[in-house]
C-alpha cells in the first residue's frame, strides 16, 4: 500500500475494510494476466459471499493469473480518496482498479447498480462499453442479477452468465492467446461469443414497440441469438477452495462454508434462483466433509455453514450433520444450517448442531393461506409449520421470525387476515407444547413487498403500486394487534426500484447514470439510500418507471431477457403461471420431473433429487 | 497446563486491525497454529486470552503482550514457529515464557512517533512550555497540561522527517501519543493533512524498567 492510500485509511472508520493482507489472501508475482474481483458493495458484505471466494481460490491456482480483490469504499472512505485523487485500488497490491485485464462485478440485487458507476468512475473509467478505450480493462458482470441484465447490459463489455467455475479460466485463456496475437477488444469478443454462457451486450440490436415493449432482440457479428447459461455438470467433482481468505475484522458471514448443492427441487414461482441454479446437482457426503475439514484447518473459523438454497432438502443431511457434528464438536466448531424448511424440519438435527449454540429459529409461510400459497407453489402446509415450531418449542426455543410477502399475484385480504390467523396458530402452539413459558414467545414478522422477477412464472405479471401495497399493510396491521409480535411492513421504494430494474429493459442505462449523478451509491444501506434522487433521475431522463413496475406482459409478448435463458423454457413458465392463477400447485422435483427444460444442459445426466 | 505469555509486534496493515479484531485473529491464529490453547469453560466456550495494553487502531507495535495458556502435560514444541505460520502477515511471535509479572504493574509505554516533515530542534523546544489541550475519556474530558504527562521525550531529525521517541503513562490516567501530536500542532508543527506515524516499542514498569 502506498503513502496515499495509507492516508485515506489513517483517516476511515473500520480501516481494516481497505488494507488487505489477511491470512489467506493472496500474493503473486510477475502475473500476465491480472483479474479483479470487484464487489459493488462493502468489504463486510462482499467478503461474505461465497460465490466470490470460490473464483479467488479457482483462478488464483491458474499459472500467471492473478486474482485480487476489490470492494466498494464506504462513504467516509470514498471522500478521502477523492480528496486525495486516490483511485480505486485492489486490496492485495494497491494497484489501480484500471490498470487490470479484466474487472468482474457480481450483480447480487438491482440496488447494486448506481454502486457499480460509482466505482467505474473511482477507478477513472467509462460507464458505457462503447465509450472506453481500447487499453481499458474488460469489464465482465456476473451474478444472479444476469438472468435480466439489460438495465447494466451498456456498461459491460461481457456478462458471464450462470455459474462461472468453467466457463471464466476458459474465457480468460483466450484472451491471453488474443492479447499474446495482438488481437483487438472486439477480435477478442467475437471469439468468446459462441461459447456457453457468455453474453456480450454490444452484439446484440434491441428495437422497441409503440407500447413501450420491445419489438425484436437480434444477434451480430456471429452471436449466438440466445445465450444459454453455463453450468458445471459433474458439481461433486467442481472446483472449491480449500481456504478462505480469513478478515482481520467483523464481517457479516464471518465464518467456513461449504455446498451442499445447486438448485432446489421446489419450483416456489416466486423465486428466481429456485428456476435459474436447475437442474439439481448434489456433492457427496465425503467430498462436503472433506472439504469442511480442509476449510476449518486452513482458517481457524468457529462456525461451518451448510450451504444451499434449502439445506434441509439436501438428501444425506442427517447422516452429514452426524459425522460433521463427531468431527468438530471437540473442536469447539459450530453448525450453521440456513435456509430451513418447515416441513422436513427435523428437530433432531437442530438439537445436534446447536449443541454449541441456540439461536433463533426462522421460516418462511410467504403466504397466509393455502389458497395463496398453492399460486405460489410454496407447498408448505400449516399444519407442517406447527409442528415444527411445535417441536422447536419442546426443546427451548422460544424466539420465531416469519417471513410473508405481499402483493402476491391474486391476492385478496381474507389471505393477508390467514398471516394474523397463522401468528395466532403460532402462538397457540406455543401455550401446547413450549417448554420455556417463563420467558414467553417472541414472533417477529417480516413482510415484504412482492417483487416480480426475470425467468420465473410471475415473469409476465405486474407489481401492486405503492397505494395498494399500503392498503395491503394497513389491512394487515388492524388483524395483527397480538400481544409479543413484532411486524415490520413499512413500504420502500427500494422494492419498487427493484421491480423496475428487474424486469426493465436498456432504456433504462442513463437514469441509473443519472442516480449516480445525483449521488445514489450503496443504496442496500439505509443511511445512504435516497428514494427521492431515484425518483427525480427517472423524471430527469424522461422515462417512466412505472412503465416497468407494474406492466402486465401478454403470452406472446418478447421480454427483454428472452436471449438470455436459463435453460428453463419460456412455454414452461407460462404454464406454470397459469395454473397459479387457477391456483394449482405443481408437485415438487422430488415427485417426478415436470421437464422444465433445464436437464438439457446435462448430458446423460438426471437431476439429484 | 502452562501460563503462557506471549511477545508479539503488529506491523504494517496489521497495525488497522482493532483491539476487538485483535482478539478474534489472535483466537483464529492460534487455532490454525494447532497448539493446544486453553479454552473457557461453560455455555459459550472461547479460547481464552488477554491483551495486556490495549493499542489504538493503526499504531503499529514492536511490543505486543498476550496472556494464554495450554491445556497439556507437556509443553508444546516449536510454539513460535507454529504461531508465526498461523499469524497473519505483519504478526509476528517475537517470544513465548511462563511467569510473567503482574500486568497491573505495567506503568509507561514507550512510542515512536515520526512526523512527515519538521524541525527537530524547534519542536523539543516548543514542549519545553506548558501546553495546555483537552484530553477526552470515556467519562469526561479535561484540560491538561501535556509537560505533566510526557515522562521522557527527544526529537531526532531525520532528513526532512523528524523522529520523537516519547515516554507516556499507561493505565488509570494515560496519555495517548495523539495528544502530543495534537500538542506540536498548537505549535504549527503538525498540520491537519498530516499522517503522523505511531509505534509502541516498550512497555516499561514504574522504575522506567522493561516490563515482562
Amino acid at each position: 500500500m502506498n503513502d496515499k492510500i495509507l492516508s485515506c485509511i489513517d483517516r476511515s472508520t473500520k480501516p481494516a475494510r481497505y488494507t488487505g493482507g489477511e491470512y489467506n489472501s493472496i500474493v503473486k508475482e510477475n502475473c500476465e494476466f491480472n483479474y479483479a474481483i470487484c464487489f459493488p458493495d462493502v468489504y463486510e458484505i462482499g467478503m461474505s459471499h461465497l460465490g466470490s471466494k470460490i473464483l479467488y481460490g479457482l483462478l488464483n491456482e491458474i499459472d500467471g493469473v492473478w486474482c485480487q480483490r476489490i470492494f466498494a469504499p464506504f462513504n467516509d472512505m470514498e471522500a478521502e480518496m477523492r480528496k486525495r485523487d486516490q483511485a480505486l485500488y485492489a486490496l492485495e497490491s494497491g494497484m489501480d482498479a484500471k490498470k487490470f485485464d479484466m474487472l468482474g462485478f457480481t450483480m447480487q440485487y438491482e440496488l447494486n447498480y448506481a454502486t457499480i458507476l460509482n466505482m467505474l468512475e473511482l477507478a477513472g473509467l467509462k460507464y458505457y462499453s462503447k465509450d472506453r478505450e481500447e487499453s481499458d480493462p474488460i469489464i465482465i458482470g456476473g451474478g444472479p442479477c444476469v438472468y435480466n441484465c439489460e438495465p447494466v447490459a451498456d456498461f459491460f463489455d461481457v456478462v458471464l452468465i450462470g455459474e462461472a467455475e468453467e466457463v471464466l479460466p476458459e474465457i480468460i485463456h483466450i484472451y491471453r492467446e488474443n492479447k499474446k496475437a495482438g488481437g483487438t477488444k472486439l477480435d477478442y469478443l467475437k471469439k468468446i461469443c459462441r461459447i456457453q454462457g457468455i453474453y456480450v451486450p454490444s452484439f446484440y440490436d434491441v428495437t422497441y414497440l409503440e407500447n413501450g415493449k420491445v419489438d425484436k432482440i437480434t444477434a451480430k457479428n456471429g452471436a449466438p441469438d440466445v445465450v444459454v447459461k453455463a453450468i458445471v455438470e459433474d458439481f461433486d467433482k467442481a472446483y472449491y477452495p480449500k481456504s478462505f481468505v480469513v478478515p482481520s475484522t467483523d464481517i457479516v458471514f464471518d465464518r467456513a462454508m461449504v455446498e451442499l448443492f445447486r438448485g432446489c427441487r421446489r419450483g416456489c414461482r416466486f423465486c428466481q434462483a429456485g428456476y435459474t441454479y436447475r437442474p439439481i446437482r448434489a456433492r457427496q457426503l465425503e467430498t462436503v466433509l472433506e472439504q469442511a475439514k480442509a476449510l476449518a484447518k486452513s482458517t481457524g473459523f468457529d462456525e461451518m455453514s451448510l450451504s444451499s438454497l434449502s439445506s434441509s432438502d439436501y438428501p444425506f443431511i442427517a447422516p452429514l450433520c452426524d459425522q460433521m457434528m463427531d468431527y468438530f464438536e471437540d473442536k469447539h466448531i459450530s453448525i450453521a444450517l440456513p435456509s430451513l424448511r418447515a416441513d422436513t424440519f427435523d428437530i433432531s438435527i437442530m438439537e445436534k448442531i446447536q449443541k454449541v449454540r441456540k439461536s433463533g429459529l426462522t421460516f418462511a409461510p410467504e403466504a397466509g393461506s393455502q389458497r395463496l400459497r398453492d399460486v405460489i407453489n410454496k407447498n408448505l402446509k400449516e399444519e407442517d409449520l406447527y409442528e415444527a415450531c411445535g417441536l422447536a418449542f419442546e426443546s427451548g426455543y422460544n424466539n420465531i421470525k416469519l417471513y410473508f410477502m405481499i402483493g402476491l399475484p391474486t391476492e385478496t385480504n381474507e389471505d393477508l387476515e390467514g398471516i394474523a390467523k397463522i401468528v395466532r396458530g403460532v402462538i397457540y402452539t406455543f401455550k401446547q407444547r413450549g417448554t420455556n413459558k417463563a420467558k414467553g414467545i417472541k414472533i417477529a414478522i417480516g413482510c415484504a413487498t412482492f417483487v416480480p422477477k426475470a425467468q420465473t412464472p410471475f415473469q409476465w405479471v405486474g407489481q401492486v403500486t405503492r397505494e395498494q401495497a399500503e392498503a395491503k399493510q394497513e389491512h394487515l396491521r388492524e388483524h395483527m394487534k397480538i400481544k409479543n409480535v413484532n411486524l415490520s411492513t413499512h413500504y420502500s421504494v427500494s422494492s419498487y426500484l427493484e421491480a423496475v430494474f428487474a424486469r426493465g429493459d436498456r432504456r433504462l442505462a442513463p437514469v441509473i447514470v443519472r442516480a449516480h449523478e445525483l449521488g445514489c451509491n450503496l443504496d442496500g444501506w439505509d443511511e445512504n439510500f435516497k428514494p427521492d434522487m431515484w425518483l427525480q433521475a427517472f423524471k430527469d431522463c424522461g422515462v417512466d418507471g412505472d412503465f416497468y413496475a407494474f406492466t402486465q406482459y401478454e403470452k406472446d409478448d418478447t421480454f427483454p431477457w428472452d436471449h438470455i435463458s436459463s435453460g428453463v423454457r419460456k412455454d414452461y413458465l407460462w404454464n406454470e403461471y397459469q395454473k397459479a392463477l387457477r391456483g394449482e400447485a405443481s408437485p415438487d422435483c422430488k415427485a417426478g420431473c415436470s421437464g422444465c427444460g433445464a436437464l438439457s444442459l446435462m448430458k446423460g445426466r438426471k437431476c439429484d433429487v | 497446563m502452562f501460563n503462557i505469555r506471549l511477545k508479539f509486534s503488529k506491523l504494517g496493515v496489521c497495525s488497522y486491525i482493532s483491539h476487538l479484531d485483535l482478539m478474534r485473529t489472535l483466537q483464529r491464529s492460534f487455532v490454525r497454529s494447532g497448539l493446544p490453547v486453553k479454552y473457557t469453560q461453560g455455555f459459550n466456550p472461547h479460547i481464552y486470552l488477554s491483551i495486556l495494553a490495549p493499542l489504538s487502531t493503526g499504531f503499529e507495535s514492536l511490543y505486543e503482550l498476550v496472556d494464554f495458556s495450554f491445556d497439556c502435560e507437556e509443553y508444546p514444541e516449536n510454539a513460535i514457529e507454529k504461531l508465526n505460520e498461523a499469524f497473519p502477515k505483519g504478526i509476528q511471535a517475537v517470544e513465548i515464557y511462563q511467569n510473567g509479572r503482574k500486568p497491573g504493574e505495567i506503568a509507561y509505554s514507550v512510542y515512536e512517533i515520526v512526523y512527515e516533515r519538521g524541525n527537530a530542534e524547534e519542536m523539543a523546544d516548543f514542549l519545553k512550555n506548558p501546553v495546555i489541550i483537552t484530553k477526552e475519556s470515556k467519562r469526561q474530558s479535561k484540560e491538561i497540561n501535556v509537560n505533566d504527562y510526557i515522562r521522557e521525550i527527544k526529537f531526532e531529525q531525520m532528513g526532512e522527517k523528524v523522529k520523537c521517541t516519547c515516554t507516556l503513562p499507561l493505565g488509570n490516567d494515560q496519555l495517548n501519543p495523539a495528544y502530543v501530536s495534537e500538542a506540536l500542532s498548537k505549535g504549527g508543527f503538525v498540520l491537519e493533512d498530516d499522517t503522523p506515524r505511531y509505534k509502541r516499542i516498550a512497555l516499561l514498569d514504574k522504575d522506567l524498567k522493561l516490563f515482562r
